[in-house]
C-alpha cells in the first residue's frame, strides 16, 4: 500500500557494548510537583542496570505511576535528570524524544492496550510504522514468541484481555528497546493470563537481555522480578532483591497502613532517599 | 506522512457510528452553503429581462444610477452607487445625433406612460416603438390618426374606449389588436408624445442597425457620437454624479424597461451574502463542537499513539485526514441535496411574488456545479475543527493528554473576550436601522453563543450548583446521580449545552427582531390612520379628485397620499453611503385629521414643494430641527435642498421623510399608486358618504375600512421570504446539531450506564436520571439562550423600534417545545440499547 524503509534494529546488548554504558535507566534527583504545591514524587535517585527485571510497588497514591511516567519520558519531571541508556532525556527536542520512545523504549499499559482500528499484526508493527520503517519478519517472530502467531490478521475486539496484553508486550519488544516500562500489566487479568504475560516479560529479560521496569501492586507478580522497589507517600522507602510473595505481601500491608508503623518482622528497613539493600538472603 | 493516511483510513472505518453525527452536521452544512452558492451565482448572473427591446440591438437610455464620492480619512476617494427606480429621461436632441451615426438604419423614440383603461392600469406607448419588440397587429391595422389606438388585450375592432392619462379622460377608437402584453395601449407617435407630458425628452431610443454592421462596433460609434455631442441625461444631478447616457446592448437592454429589477438584484445579493455569513458562523460552531466531541472519546487511543512514539504532527495529520475523509463524503452528499433545496427556494419566492417580474435569474447548465464551492468550504471547516481538536490531543507529553485536564484559563479568557465582543457588537446594532440592524443583532447573538461554547464547563457547573439541591431533594437517587453526573463531567455538560443555547438564542433573536419591527410598525400605522375611508383607482384618479372630494358634504378632511422614493447620501465612519428610502407625498391641508404623523416639533401645515418633514430618529442622526436644511436626491436622481418644517414620531409607519405630493409627482412618482384618505365629519354615516364619493368622482373604488398606511421598501417581500427561509433552515440545522451532539455524547456514555446497572441501579432509576439530566439541560439551555438573546434584542428594539422586544407567544412556545423534544430524544434514545432487557450483560469483550 505504501513504501516503507527497511531499517536496522540492533539488540540491546550489542548497543550497550558499542556505547560502553552499563545502566539502562538512571534517575538523578527526579521529582514531580503539580501546580498548587501538590507533590506527587519527592526527588529520587535510582540506577537500573541492564538485564534487570525491577518491580516498583506501593499503595495507591505512592507515586509509582508518576515515577514510571517520568522515567519513560511520558511526563516532564519538575526536578532532576532522567537518562535512558546514557542519553539525557530532558535535553532532547520533542522530535528526538519521540524517536527515542519509538526506538529505544517499550511501553505496556494496563488499559488502552491496542489501537482498535488496526489488526493485531499492525498493532505490533505500530512503532515501526510510525518510524517509517518495516520489519515483517520481526513482527511475525514477535507474535510467535507471545504465542499468537496465527492471530495476526484478527481485530483487537476479537481477543480476550489476556491476549490483548500479550500483543501489547510483543509491540513493546518489536524494536528491541533498551528498556521496557510496564504500568500494572497484569492488573485486569485473571491468574492464568497474568502468568502468561509475566512469563513473556521474564523471558525477555533472561533470553534476550532486555531491561524491564514494572509497576505493580500484586505480590505474585513481584515474585517474578529480580528486585522490588517500594514507594510510599511519594518517597522511596526501601527495596528487596529476589522478592518472595509472602514477604512482599507483608511489606505492602505495612505500607498500606501508613508510614512509620512497626513492621511485623522481616522485610526491608524503612529508609528515606536512596534505595537501600535488603537485609540479605532469601527468607524461607 | 503515509502512515497518517493509513491510520486515518482504518480509524474512519472503525468509528463509523461515532462519525455519523459529524457526517449529518457536515452534510446539512454543505447543503445550505451549496444552495446559497447556487442562489448567489444565479443572482450574480441575473439581469433584467429583455422584452420590449428584443428586436433592437442597441438601446440608448438615461443613467439609472446615482453616485456619491467621499474620501475616508487617510485613504483614496471611494464611490457608492445606488440604483434609481424612477425613470431618468433622454433629451430629444439625442435622437438626431443617433440618426446621423453611420450604420444606423433607424432610431425610434420611445415614450412610456401610465394609462387607465376601464379602471385598470395599462401602459401607453407610440406604435412605432412597438416594432422594437417586435409586435405586430393580429387583427385590424396600425393607428393612423390621433384618436386611434391599438390595444394588447382582446377588444372589438371599432369599439370606443375611454382612456385616462394624467387625470384627464379622453375617448379613443380601437382600430387593431396587437400581440404581446395585454395591458399595452399603442397610440400614434404624435399623440403619444403629447400624452407622455415630457416635452423635449424621451424615455429611451431604440436603434436598428443596417445589415452587416456588428452590434459592438455600432455601439462604440453611437457612444462616441453621443459623447462628442455632450449629450447627458435630462434633469439636474447632484455634484459628482455626472449622468451621461447609456448605450445598452445584449442582456443590458432590459435595464431600460424594468427599472426595479437592477436594484432588486443588488438587494438580493446583499441579503444572500449576509445569510451566507450567518450560516458559515453557525456551521463553524456546530461542526467544531461535534468534531471535538467525537475526538474526545478517542483520547485514550490518541494518548496511546503518542506513548508508542507518534509525533504530535503525525497525530494531528492522522486526525485531520480522518476528519477529511468523513467530510468529503458528507460534503458531496450535501452538494447533491443543494440542488432541490435551491429549486424549492425559487418555488417559494415565485409563489409569494417576491421577485420582481422583470428580473431574470438564469440557470445555465454549468451553474449546477456551484454547490461544489459550498462542499469545498464545508471540508475546509471540518479540517479547521480537526486542527483545533487535534491540537489538544497532540499535546507535548502523552501523560498530560491522557489526564482529563480541567479546562484552562486560556479557554476562560477567550470565552470572556468573545462575550464582550458580542455585547459591544450588539451595541452597534443601535446605530443601524432596519434589516442591517437585524443582521447585526443576529451576528452579535452568534458571537455570544460562541462565547458560551467556550465557557460551557463553567456555565454547566454554575447551573448545577443552582439545580443540584432541588434535584437531590425531590427526586431521590435518580436526582443524586443526575446532579453528580453533570457536575463531574463539566466539559461534557458544557459541550451538550452549546447547541441548545444556539437554538434558543438564534431562533429567539431572529423571530423576535422581525416580530418587534412588524409589531411596532403596525402599531404606529394604526395610530396614525384617522381616516375612515379611502378612495383609489387602478387607472389613476382623475385630476382634481381631492378638491372634488373635499367639496362633498360630510367630508371633514381628505388627503392625497402618493408613494415615492428618495436617495439619501451620508457618510458612515467616513465611507460614502447611499440609502434608497421609501417615502410618502401628501397634501398638507388638515393632514393630522386623516393621517397623523405625530408631529413633535414644527408644523406640517406649510408642507409644500421645497420643504420636508423628517422622522424623529432620522432627524436625530442627521442633526436636523425645523428651519434646518437637508440635501436629498429624488427617485430620478435630481438633487434638492429642502427646508425642514416639522419633526414627527411615527417614522416606522410613514417613512423617514414626508413630502408635499406635488413635489414627488414632479420627480417621477407614479400617480396610479395614489390614495385619497377621507375622514367623516362627526356624526356622519359611512356608507352614505361612500356612495356620495363614488358619485362625485366617477370610476373609483371606495374602501370603507382602509388598510393602515405603511411605507414598504420595494424588496420588502423578498427580504421577508428569504429571511424566513433562512431562519427556518438554520433553525432546523441547529436542531440537527442538538440531536447529533447529544446522541454522540450518549453513545459514549453507554459503558458508564452499563456499569451503573451492574452496580445495582434499576432501569427505572436510570431512565429517571436520564430524564432529569435532559430536563436540567433543557432548562439551563433555555435560560442561558434567553439571556444571550436578550442583549442584542434589547439593543435592537430600543434602537430601532423604541420599544421592548416583542416575542409573539406562539413562536415562544414552539421554541420551548422543540428544545424539550430534542434534548429528551437525544439523551434517551441512544441509551435505550443499554436499558433494554432484564439482563445487563457484560458489554463488549476487552472493553
Amino acid at each position: 500500500m505504501f513504501r516503507r524503509r527497511q531499517g536496522a534494529v540492533t539488540a540491546p546488548a550489542e548497543r550497550a557494548v558499542a556505547e560502553g554504558v552499563s545502566d539502562a535507566l538512571t534517575l538523578e534527583g527526579v521529582g514531580r510537583e503539580y501546580r498548587r504545591g501538590a507533590v506527587a514524587l519527592h526527588p529520587v535517585d535510582l540506577a537500573v542496570p541492564r538485564g534487570r527485571f525491577l518491580a516498583v510497588m506501593g499503595p495507591s497514591g505512592s507515586g509509582k505511576s508518576t515515577l514510571l511516567q517520568c522515567a519513560a519520558g511520558l511526563d516532564r519531571p519538575t526536578a532532576g535528570t532522567v537518562r535512558i541508556g546514557g542519553t539525557d532525556v530532558s535535553a532532547l527536542s520533542e522530535a528526538a524524544l519521540t524517536r527515542l520512545r519509538r526506538e529505544r523504549v517499550g511501553f505496556v499499559f494496563q488499559a488502552h492496550h491496542l489501537v482498535p482500528s488496526l489488526t493485531v499484526a499492525e498493532n505490533v508493527a505500530l512503532p515501526l510504522l510510525l518510524g517509517g520503517t518495516t520489519g515483517p519478519e520481526r513482527v511475525r517472530q514477535g507474535l510467535a514468541d507471545v504465542g499468537l502467531g496465527e492471530r495476526g490478521a484478527a481485530a483487537p475486539a476479537e481477543l480476550s484481555g489476556g491476549q490483548c496484553q500479550r500483543v501489547a508486550v510483543a509491540r513493546a519488544l518489536v524494536t528491541g528497546p533498551d528498556i521496557v516500562f510496564a504500568d500494572e500489566p497484569t492488573g485486569s487479568l485473571d491468574p492464568a493470563a497474568a502468568h502468561d504475560v509475566l512469563v513473556l516479560l521474564r523471558r525477555a529479560v533472561d533470553r534476550d537481555g532486555h531491561t524491564v521496569v514494572m509497576v505493580t501492586h500484586d505480590p505474585a507478580a513481584a515474585a517474578w522480578t529480580d528486585e522490588a522497589l517500594f514507594l510510599a507517600g511519594g518517597r522511596v522507602v526501601g527495596s528487596v532483591t529476589s522478592p518472595e510473595v509472602a514477604q512482599v505481601s507483608r511489606i505492602m500491608r505495612v505500607l498500606g497502613r501508613g508510614e512509620g508503623a512497626d513492621p511485623d518482622g522481616g522485610g526491608a528497613r524503612v529508609v528515606g532517599g536512596r534505595h537501600a539493600g535488603s537485609d540479605g538472603g532469601r527468607a524461607a | 506522512m503515509r502512515v497518517t493516511t493509513f491510520l486515518a483510513a482504518r480509524a474512519a472505518r472503525t468509528h463509523r457510528r461515532a462519525w455519523a453525527a459529524v457526517f449529518a452536521a457536515l452534510a446539512v452544512t454543505s447543503l445550505l452553503l451549496g444552495a446559497l452558492a447556487l442562489a448567489l451565482a444565479s443572482a450574480g448572473l441575473g439581469h433584467p429581462r429583455v422584452a420590449r427591446y428584443a428586436a433592437a440591438p442597441l438601446v440608448v437610455a438615461g443613467d439609472q444610477h446615482t453616485r456619491f464620492t467621499a474620501t475616508p480619512w487617510g485613504s483614496r476617494p471611494r464611490t457608492a452607487e445606488a440604483g434609481l427606480t424612477e425613470r431618468v429621461r433622454v433629451p430629444a436632441a439625442a435622437l438626431g445625433v443617433v440618426r446621423k451615426v453611420p450604420g444606423v438604419r433607424a432610431a425610434v423614440a420611445d415614450a412610456v406612460f401610465p394609462v387607465g383603461r376601464a379602471g385598470r392600469a395599462a401602459v401607453g406607448r407610440p406604435w412605432t416603438a412597438a416594432r422594437l419588440a417586435p409586435r405586430a397587429v393580429r387583427d385590424g391595422r396600425a393607428p393612423r390618426r390621433a384618436h386611434e389606438v391599438v390595444v394588447g388585450g382582446a377588444a372589438r375592432i371599432g369599439a370606443r374606449t375611454v382612456l385616462r392619462v394624467r387625470g384627464a379622460d379622453t375617448a379613443y377608437t380601437v382600430v387593431g389588436v396587437a400581440d404581446g402584453p395585454r395591458d399595452a395601449v399603442y397610440f400614434t407617435d404624435g399623440e403619444a408624445r403629447r400624452l407622455a407630458g415630457h416635452p423635449g425628452s424621451l424615455d429611451a431610443i431604440g436603434v436598428l442597425a443596417r445589415p452587416g454592421v456588428a452590434t459592438e462596433e455600432l455601439a462604440a460609434r453611437v457612444r462616441a457620437a453621443l459623447d462628442a455631442a455632450g449629450a447627458r441625461s435630462v434633469g439636474p444631478r447632484a455634484d459628482g454624479d455626472a449622468a451621461g447616457l447609456r448605450v445598452l446592448t445584449g442582456n443590458g437592454r432590459g435595464a431600460a424597461e424594468f427599472l426595479d429589477a437592477g436594484p432588486a438584484r443588488v438587494g438580493l445579493l446583499e441579503l444572500l451574502g449576509s445569510v451566507a455569513a450567518t450560516v458559515v458562523l453557525t456551521a463553524l460552531l456546530v461542526v467544531s463542537s461535534t468534531v471535538v466531541q467525537a475526538l474526545r472519546q478517542r483520547a485514550g487511543e490518541l494518548g496511546l499513539l503518542r506513548a508508542v512514539g507518534a509525533t504530535p504532527r503525525q497525530v494531528r495529520g492522522a486526525v485531520g485526514k480522518e476528519v477529511g475523509r468523513v467530510a468529503v463524503g458528507a460534503a458531496l452528499v450535501g452538494a447533491v441535496g443543494a440542488v432541490p433545496a435551491y429549486l424549492a427556494l425559487r418555488g417559494v419566492l415565485d409563489a409569494r411574488g417576491a421577485l420582481p417580474a422583470g428580473l431574470e435569474l438564469p440557470l445555465p447548465p454549468w451553474l449546477w456545479s456551484a454547490p461544489l464551492a459550498g462542499a469545498a468550504v464545508t471540508v475546509l471547516m471540518a479540517r479547521l475543527a480537526a486542527l483545533f481538536a487535534g491540537a489538544g490531543a497532540a499535546k507535548l507529553r502523552p501523560a498530560e493528554a491522557l489526564r482529563e485536564a480541567a479546562p484552562g484559563t486560556a479557554r476562560k479568557v477567550t470565552g470572556l473576550v468573545l462575550l464582550l465582543a458580542g455585547v459591544s457588537s450588539a451595541g452597534t446594532a443601535t446605530l443601524q436601522s432596519g434589516a442591517a440592524a437585524g443582521a447585526a443583532a443576529g451576528a452579535a447573538a452568534v458571537t455570544m453563543v460562541s462565547a458560551c461554547a467556550l465557557l460551557g464547563p463553567w456555565i454547566a457547573d454554575g447551573a448545577m450548583r443552582v439545580l443540584g439541591a432541588p434535584l437531590r431533594r425531590y427526586w431521590g437517587p435518580a436526582g443524586h446521580l443526575a446532579a453528580a453526573n453533570c457536575r463531574a463531567a463539566a466539559r461534557r455538560s458544557g459541550a451538550s449545552l452549546t447547541p441548545v443555547v444556539l437554538v434558543t438564542a438564534f431562533i429567539g433573536v431572529q423571530l423576535s427582531a422581525g416580530a418587534t419591527l412588524t409589531h411596532a410598525g403596525a402599531a404606529q400605522a394604526r395610530e396614525a390612520l384617522r381616516a375612515g375611508l379611502a378612495v383609489r383607482a387602478d387607472g389613476g384618479l382623475p385630476a382634481g379628485a381631492v378638491e372634488r372630494i373635499r367639496g362633498v358634504r360630510g367630508v371633514r378632511a381628505a388627503t392625497d397620499v402618493v408613494p415615492g422614493t428618495v436617495v439619501l447620501a451620508r457618510r458612515e465612519t467616513g465611507e460614502p453611503r447611499l440609502d434608497r428610502l421609501p417615502v410618502l407625498g401628501v397634501t398638507p391641508q388638515r393632514l393630522t385629521r386623516t393621517l397623523d404623523p405625530g408631529v413633535r416639533e414644527g408644523t406640517v401645515r406649510h408642507l409644500r414643494p421645497g420643504t420636508v418633514a423628517v422622522g424623529a430618529d432620522r432627524a436625530r442622526s442627521l442633526g436636523l430641527r425645523p428651519g434646518a436644511t437637508v440635501t436629498l436626491r429624488f427617485g430620478d436622481g435630481a438633487p434638492a435642498r429642502l427646508r425642514v418644517v416639522a419633526v414627527y414620531e411615527r417614522s416606522l409607519a410613514l417613512g423617514d421623510f414626508l413630502f408635499s405630493r406635488d413635489e414627488l409627482l414632479r420627480h417621477g412618482a407614479r400617480p396610479d399608486g395614489a390614495r385619497v384618505l377621507v375622514t367623516l365629519a362627526p356624526g356622519g354615516d359611512r356608507t352614505a358618504l361612500a356612495a356620495a364619493l363614488a358619485a362625485a368622482v366617477p370610476g373609483v373604488r371606495v374602501e370603507t375600512s382602509p388598510a393602515p398606511v405603511r411605507v414598504a421598501a420595494e424588496d420588502q417581500t423578498l427580504t421577508e421570504v428569504v429571511t424566513m427561509a433562512a431562519v427556518s433552515v438554520i433553525g432546523g440545522f441547529t436542531v440537527i446539531a442538538v440531536l447529533s451532539t447529544l446522541s454522540l455524547i450518549a453513545v459514549g456514555r453507554r459503558p458508564e450506564l452499563r456499569l451503573l446497572r451492574l452496580a445495582g441501579a434499576g432501569r427505572r432509576t436510570l431512565r429517571r436520571m436520564l430524564r432529569l439530566e435532559a430536563a436540567a439541560l433543557a432548562l439551563t439551555g433555555l435560560a442561558v439562550g434567553a439571556a444571550v438573546a436578550t442583549v442584542p434584542l434589547l439593543a435592537f428594539s430600543l434602537g430601532v423600534a423604541r420599544t421592548v422586544p416583542h416575542l409573539p407567544p406562539v413562536p415562544a412556545v414552539v421554541i420551548v417545545a422543540v428544545v424539550a423534544a430534542t434534548t429528551s430524544t437525544g439523551t434517551l434514545l441512544p441509551a435505550r440499547a443499554v436499558l433494554r432487557g432484564r439482563y445487563p450483560g457484560s458489554g463488549a469483550a476487552g472493553g
